[in-house]
């Protein structure tokens, strides 16, 4: 057996590329720039995040876009030294809508007004404007309504590594007789 | 309206012969298929009746009524229906749904104990604006004409020979010309106190009148961006020290 590259010196340059370019990449551009067939890469990518969920640095993946970022236990910290503001908190509205467009991706406005039955355009503009939602296509029913999912962003403030780390969907309550 | 209506309004058709009402409780009742009425004839056979002036204006209403009816109908029959939303869970009672939006409102809660712990990508910071306005886009002919400016500028400040005695600027009058400039047009800029081909000497002097009025608390001075023009703007003495 005559690997090109054994897969854990593929994770170091992959932990170092991801490090230095400092945005999101796809594994095809890390393969092209690791010269490395893409399956190595796919291989040690999530290999490389689960080694770095107990380091400062972590791994996050949305949409098939790889992109290092800090813990978010240091939240506070990078913004204290960097000199960021805190993120503004959502309001109860907007966050509601928003748990509706990550757990029922992709939504139209009209299902997430079927749940939480008041009109939602105002909220998800504001969402969109703060780039923690954004435009996925089209649904295929009458008027074609633009359908809508969770941005990179989204992932960024909640300090997710992916949308697979979301909390579990609550159980419905019993109903109550 | 000669002709009195002579009989009530008949439908001919191939399929159907007879009142229009009828037509429509037919068609209502499912007992006649409205995708096989050609309402186009109906509507023709109509519009000749009125054109002979044989339609008292009450029928012609009801005619209305009734046709668009028979439009609507059919019209449905021939769209397909809106499908339900993919994943709407047809919530026919509120109870459902209210269990449903009470999830959300708890999945919400969990975002709310993640919020803000944020995940930060690499703060490169943005590149700096060029120190010098050299990479501009400059065409040759602006290059020239500034360097022309330049060196007017140069022979005036550095004559050959003799220095003649210079005419003396006093800095209170500058603040005063300033301070009217200001009053007659809201604002004075650096530049325009120095003067088109301001030397070094006029230079020094415009900007010890700016200041000098900043210190004073006659004026405000304000700059947009770095390299950007400085203004000067009007500032009433409130409360004197």
């Amino acid at each position: 057996m005559s690997e090109p590259l054994p897969s854990d010196e593929a994770a170091v340059r992959l932990e170092a590329l991801l490090f230095a370019v400092g945005r999101p990449a796809t594994p095809v551009e890390l393969a092209a720039a690791l010269e490395v067939p893409r399956a190595v890469v796919a291989e040690a990518l999530p290999r490389l995040r689960e080694q770095l969920r107990t380091r400062g640095v972590r791994i996050q993946e949305h949409e098939g876009e790889w992109q290092m970022s800090s813990a978010p236990e240091a939240a506070r910290a990078v913004e204290r030294l960097a000199g960021l503001p805190a993120p503004q908190r959502l309001s109860p509205a907007a966050l509601e809508a928003l748990s509706v467009v990550a757990y029922r991706r992709p939504v139209t406005r009209a299902q997430v007004e079927a749940v939480r039955g008041v009109d939602c355009s105002g909220v998800l503009a504001g969402l969109l404007s703060r780039g923690l939602i954004e435009e996925a296509g089209r649904a295929e029913s009458p008027g074609r309504p633009i359908l809508y999912t969770t941005s990179f962003e989204f992932l960024r403030l909640f300090g997710l590594d992916s949308l697979d780390q979301l909390p579990p969907f609550p159980e419905p309550d019993e109903p109550t007789v | 309206m000669t002709s009195p209506s002579a009989q009530p309004f008949q439908v001919r058709l191939p399929e159907f012969e007879g009142p229009l009402d009828l037509l429509l409780q037919l068609v209502e009742r499912n007992s006649l298929p409205i995708l096989d009425v050609s309402l186009a004839l109906v509507t023709e056979e109509y519009v000749r009746r009125v054109e002979r002036l044989e339609a008292p204006p009450e029928e012609t209403s009801h005619f209305l009524t009734v046709a668009s009816r028979l439009l609507l109908l059919k019209s449905r029959r021939l769209a397909p229906r809106p499908e339900p939303e993919p994943y709407d869970p047809t919530p026919d009672d509120l109870a459902a749904q209210l269990r449903e939006y009470q999830r959300f409102k708890r999945a919400a809660a969990m975002l709310r104990d993640l919020e803000g712990r944020s995940s930060y990508p690499q703060l490169v910071p943005p590149p700096q604006p060029a120190r010098s306005t050299a990479t501009a886009a400059l065409p040759p002919a602006a290059l020239h004409r500034a360097l022309h400016r330049t060196l007017r500028r140069l022979e005036r400040d550095l004559p050959a020979g003799e220095l003649p005695p210079r005419e003396r600027l006093r800095l209170a009058d500058a603040a005063a010309a300033a301070e009217s400039i200001m009053r007659a047009e809201g604002s004075v800029g650096l530049d325009r106190l120095a003067g088109p081909d301001a030397g070094r000497y006029e230079i020094v002097v415009a900007f010890l009148t700016v200041l000098d009025l900043v210190r004073r608390r006659r004026a405000r001075a304000v700059q947009e961006g770095a390299f950007g023009p400085v203004l000067l703007y009007p500032l009433e003495i409130e409360a004197p020290e």
